[in-house]
């Protein structure tokens, strides 16, 4: 792969199949194939930039780029291509790939496939037990013939004078039912999906738009005829590509379904999330483009001597220290939700890890029936988020929730043997309801749900300490806390390393126990006790329509988190590098 | 190579005999083939539609709902698609597959949204299918009504504009533990509200003596959302809005006096804590009072441990002023067939499928007719209907959508003020001089 990817610039010497006319001729159309994707380019570009195109900012600058972009690379690829250059070869492969991939999409578009697959899925459970069938049916075939190949091993004949004559045939009409059960499974089960339905679906998707149907069609096949040629044999030899660049190109080939849903559904939206940072964009309406306005907006702080002298815009959120100033911004809301997740993280990530590691060292103790103790632990890792937050929900009830009840009969129970009944028969703490305890609750639920995964990683890592470093710490006198402190502490230093990353980046992407506890109150209730960076997000794009804004504060999470791990690497590398 | 001869005929010889079988009819939605609607009334129009039902027995009924209108061959091939039964993500789905193109023809949206969806271009104004249609809007209660026909460029009501149709009505009423009111020895509140007796005051009273049962129990709970603490404001003769909609009202002193006296009742300690969620407390039999709409009649109908009834909201200084919940059917402005789309809008808010839907207890009709009051009388418990119909009826506020405003950054703003009076952390001036400040920004 990477030997494709570095390839030389330098022209190939002495081709050895020069004599190739066949292929240069079909390589001239590749090149014409990537002229006129340039000349679309360049079409594009033109009506751009002429605004003939009446589009709104965004669709045009992300228009723009792809133009420019599409056609510098289609016009080096030519050159390439003509020069007899590798790197053309590769070129021209992502090229048509690219738009191989943008042609199937059209089409997929165009046959309104996702909404069809909406529609028909409701068809699929009725359809169910036709597909067993046409299941038995290709058991029974693959059965059939496995037992005619051992009959008959391929490449061989027979004749009627043969022994296993008889046997052959009957294998092959065993073969021949199993292909009828699964044509009429499959009868059946297209009969019960309303395959009509679904072709006249298809047909007025077509009619609804013939052209573009037909241009996305042939661009497909253009493309994936362009693909064919350039990743050829005869063009490997061509241009004298050797064994492991063209096994790189297969790889690549290989990769693309996995390559291709990443660039889709990750680096795409990532790319797209930056992007509409810039904007001034509602998810629908025309986006304007703002520059760095919503990143300004968002982190924007000013010092006044008091709350009244604040600039404009700016609302206080803190005083300061030692002073009568105050610290005020233009989007408190941001900074609510900062202080929240670091006074979150200060709370939910040492309890998260240092209570899995306590259960470690218990469960490796190997005290009896520890393993059954170790599955329990990890439970809360394999259960659903949402519903164990909603049963979490109900034990927090103040009035009727296991919790408060459960602190008050411990109360009671204490009143029995100290002096004036100190704890009352009842209480309210508002878990979910009280700004000064609602982020505790939060923090609860959190450490409950991570310390059985944890548990699990720090089990292996104790695992992976060698018997012979206890036993020299036991003859040198160690007690058990002095060995866990100087051998086994040390020794998980990886595995706390990476429990200690892994829930600190889960911590600052918190959103789905806070979501679920705050049903039915507004996601950071109350009084934005709860309101963590994600869930903010979730406000500012979906509640207020504000996804420029959203993806500004999500890219400054992303920067956060990024130090955040940076740091703690940084860390972890001068500890190790200083013993 | 035989073989695979063999499996591509035998594929080619499946799909050419099931497109020979397309009439089969195996259960209801096969019914009516698209052949069979275009004898009845020209090409039967395939179309989307989504509602968000409150629970499974109503996705069922608003399936069967689906099929039966498919089935009626009046043109229309439909495939309904229930919604989230609950939260927001019923909004959060429906934004973005309209913004990829790919959302239902018709769908259901809470009728705060209207606004938002209608001025960002998302549904249709059907004024002119509707008008074709020959469409009453007087067939309707008022006050959502009202607010679907609404010029979004003045924020009023005005000539051809219909942006859809309310699919149900609700109100809020007193959800009563019967047995916890009986042992607490105070008056039943039906009989002081048909007596014209039911006030705050008496309110009060009872909650306080519930209350003093001990044991945890509790005298009222209500949610933390804005209408809970807004019914207080619009009793005290105060209101979120001025008349035209166009700024905060929430610092008038009608309204202050609201949800002043709203806030000492959570004070005295007769309320289930404020914003937690009532409804368990209510269900486990400790709560005497629950605030809540008819929503909860479902959930209400399981309780098996306590006798339950409703009763009429308190009233304040000012007549009625309980709210007129809604949510209305729109039409996507992406449809391909605005006409047939209003068909189908017409026959989901039939009098017959509000009737069914209605039965099964969660919504009450948007239809003023006296036949559908009539009927919803009929679908006990509880007993009282008769409450809901009285909130609907006497002086409601329409809860509504800010055609001159942004209403979500309203409802943040403010519910952030309020939370923070209702913990105590904010005195009453201090309320008053805040709560429109922080929500003048929602207007500009």
């Amino acid at each position: 792969m990477t030997a494709t990817m570095t390839e030389t610039m330098e022209p190939v010497p002495a081709p050895l199949w020069d004599d190739d006319e066949g292929f240069r001729k079909r390589l001239r159309l590749v090149m014409a194939w990537h002229l006129f994707l340039a000349g679309a380019c360049t079409w594009v570009l033109v009506n751009i930039a002429g605004a003939i195109w009446e589009l709104d900012s965004l669709p045009r600058t992300i228009l723009g780029v792809v133009g420019a972009v599409g056609l510098a690379l289609n016009l080096l690829a030519v050159v390439l291509l003509v020069r007899r250059v590798r790197a053309g070869r590769t070129l021209s492969f992502l090229l048509s790939g690219v738009v191989a991939l943008a042609a199937f999409v059209g089409v997929f578009v165009q046959l309104r496939i996702a909404e069809g697959l909406d529609v028909f899925a409701g068809a699929f459970q009725r359809a169910f037990p036709p597909l067993i069938l046409v299941f038995v049916g290709v058991a029974w075939w693959v059965i059939a013939r496995r037992v005619h190949r051992r009959l008959l091993p391929v490449g061989s004949l027979i004749t009627d004078d043969d022994v296993n004559a008889g046997a052959v045939r009957m294998a092959q009409w065993l073969m021949w039912a199993g292909l009828a059960v699964v044509a009429v499974g499959t009868v059946w089960w297209l009969v019960l999906m309303r395959v009509d339905r679904a072709l006249s679906y298809f047909w007025a998707a077509i009619r609804s738009d013939p052209v573009a149907f037909l241009l996305a069609v042939v661009l497909l096949a253009l493309a994936g005829w362009a693909l064919a040629t350039i990743t050829s044999d005869r063009s490997a030899r061509y241009f004298a590509v050797e064994n492991a660049q063209a096994e790189a190109l297969a790889g690549w080939l290989y990769l693309s379904p996995n390559l291709l849903g990443f660039l889709a559904f990750f680096a795409g939206p990532l790319v797209f999330s930056m992007a509409i940072s810039f904007y001034d964009w509602d998810g629908v309406t025309q986006a304007v483009f703002v520059g760095f306005d919503n990143y300004v907006e968002t982190l924007s702080l000013a010092v006044a001597g008091s709350a009244a002298t604040l600039p404009a815009g700016y609302t206080e959120i803190i005083g300061m220290p030692f002073s009568d100033s105050v610290l005020g911004a233009t989007d408190p809301l941001f900074w609510k939700s900062m202080a929240n997740i670091f006074l979150f993280l200060i709370v939910a990530v040492p309890v998260a890890v240092l209570s899995a590691l306590f259960l470690a060292v218990m469960i490796n103790a190997g005290y009896r029936g520890t393993k059954a103790f170790r599955t329990v632990f990890f439970v809360p890792a394999v259960a659903g988020v949402i519903g164990v937050t909603l049963i979490w929900k109900q034990m927090f009830n103040a009035a009727v929730g296991f919790i408060n009840w459960g602190i008050a009969t411990s109360g009671q129970v204490l009143n029995t043997v100290l002096p004036g009944d100190p704890f009352p028969d009842r209480i309210e703490v508002g878990w979910l309801s009280d700004p000064n305890v609602a982020l505790l609750a939060v923090a609860i639920v959190f450490v409950w749900s991570q310390f059985g995964f944890n548990t699990v990683l720090f089990t292996a890592g104790l695992q992976g300490i060698g018997r012979d470093l206890y036993e020299a710490a036991e003859l040198d006198g160690c007690n058990a806390w002095q060995q866990f402190r100087y051998v086994t502490v040390p020794q998980l230093r990886e595995t706390t390393f990476f429990v200690t990353v892994t829930t600190v980046i889960l911590a600052l992407q918190l959103f789905d126990i806070v979501y679920a506890l705050n049903q039915p109150n507004p996601v950071g209730y109350p009084d934005n006790a709860t309101l963590t960076p994600v869930v903010y997000i979730y406000q500012l794009g979906f509640q207020q329509d504000s996804f420029g804004r959203a993806s500004a504060v999500a890219w400054v999470l992303f920067v956060i988190i990024f130090i955040f791990t940076l740091a703690q690497f940084r860390m972890q590398r001068a500890e190790a590098e200083a013993k | 190579m035989r073989i695979r001869h063999g499996v591509v005929a035998a594929i080619g010889l499946s799909l050419a005999l099931s497109a020979c079988s397309s009439t089969s009819n195996d259960n209801a939605e096969s019914t009516t083939t698209p052949e069979a609607s275009a004898s009845a009334a020209g090409p039967a129009v395939d179309l989307r539609w989504r509602t968000r039902p409150d629970n499974q027995a109503e996705a069922d009924v608003y399936q069967k709902i689906s099929d039966e209108i498919t089935a009626k061959n009046i043109g229309l091939n439909l495939t309904y698609e229930a919604g989230n039964s609950e939260g927001s993500p019923y909004q959060d789905k429906l934004k973005t597959e309209l913004s990829a193109g790919t959302a239902p023809d018709v769908f259901w949206i809470p009728g705060t949204d209207v606004a938002d969806f209608a001025k960002a271009g998302l549904i249709l104004n059907a004024s002119e299918v509707a008008s074709a249609a020959g469409f009453n809007p007087a067939d309707f209660y008022a006050g959502p009504m009202d607010q679907l026909l609404v010029d979004p460029s003045t924020g009023q009501k005005a000539d051809g504009f219909v942006w859809g149709v309310p699919r149900d009505v609700s109100t809020f009423a007193l959800y009563l533990n019967l047995d916890l009111i009986d042992q607490a020895g105070v008056d039943d509140p039906r009989e002081l509200a048909k007596e014209g007796k039911w006030t705050w005051d008496a309110f009060q009273e009872t909650a306080k003596a519930i209350s003093d049962l001990g044991g945890g129990v509790k005298g009222f709970g209500a949610g933390g959302w804005w209408a809970n603490w807004g019914y207080w404001v619009n009793s005290a003769g105060g209101s979120f809005f001025n008349e035209e909609r166009t700024a905060c009202n929430l610092d008038s002193d009608e309204s202050v006096q609201g949800i002043e006296y709203y806030q000492k009742l959570y004070d005295a300690g007769y309320g289930v804590k404020f914003g937690e969620d009532p409804e368990p407390v209510y269900k486990s039999g400790k709560l005497g009072m629950f605030v809540n709409g008819r929503w909860a009649t479902p959930g209400s109908r399981e309780i098996s441990d306590f006798n339950w009834d409703v009763a009429p909201m308190p009233t304040g200084p000012a007549p009625g002023g309980n709210w007129q919940f809604w949510g209305a059917y729109v039409i996507n402005a992406k449809t391909a067939d605005p006409a047939a789309a209003w068909k189908l809008v017409a026959e989901l808010t039939s009098l017959e499928v509000q009737d069914q839907i209605a039965s099964l207890g969660a919504n009450i009709p948007s239809r003023t007719a006296q036949e559908a009051i009539d009927k919803f009388l009929t679908y006990t418990p509880p007993q009282n209907n008769q409450a809901f119909v009285d909130g609907i009826t006497t002086s409601p506020k329409a809860e509504g959508p800010l055609w001159l405003g942004n209403w979500p950054e309203f409802d943040k703003a403010t519910g952030d003020v309020v939370t923070k009076y209702m913990n105590g952390d904010i005195t009453t001036d201090e309320y008053q001089s805040t709560i429109c400040k922080v929500a003048a920004p929602a207007f500009e």
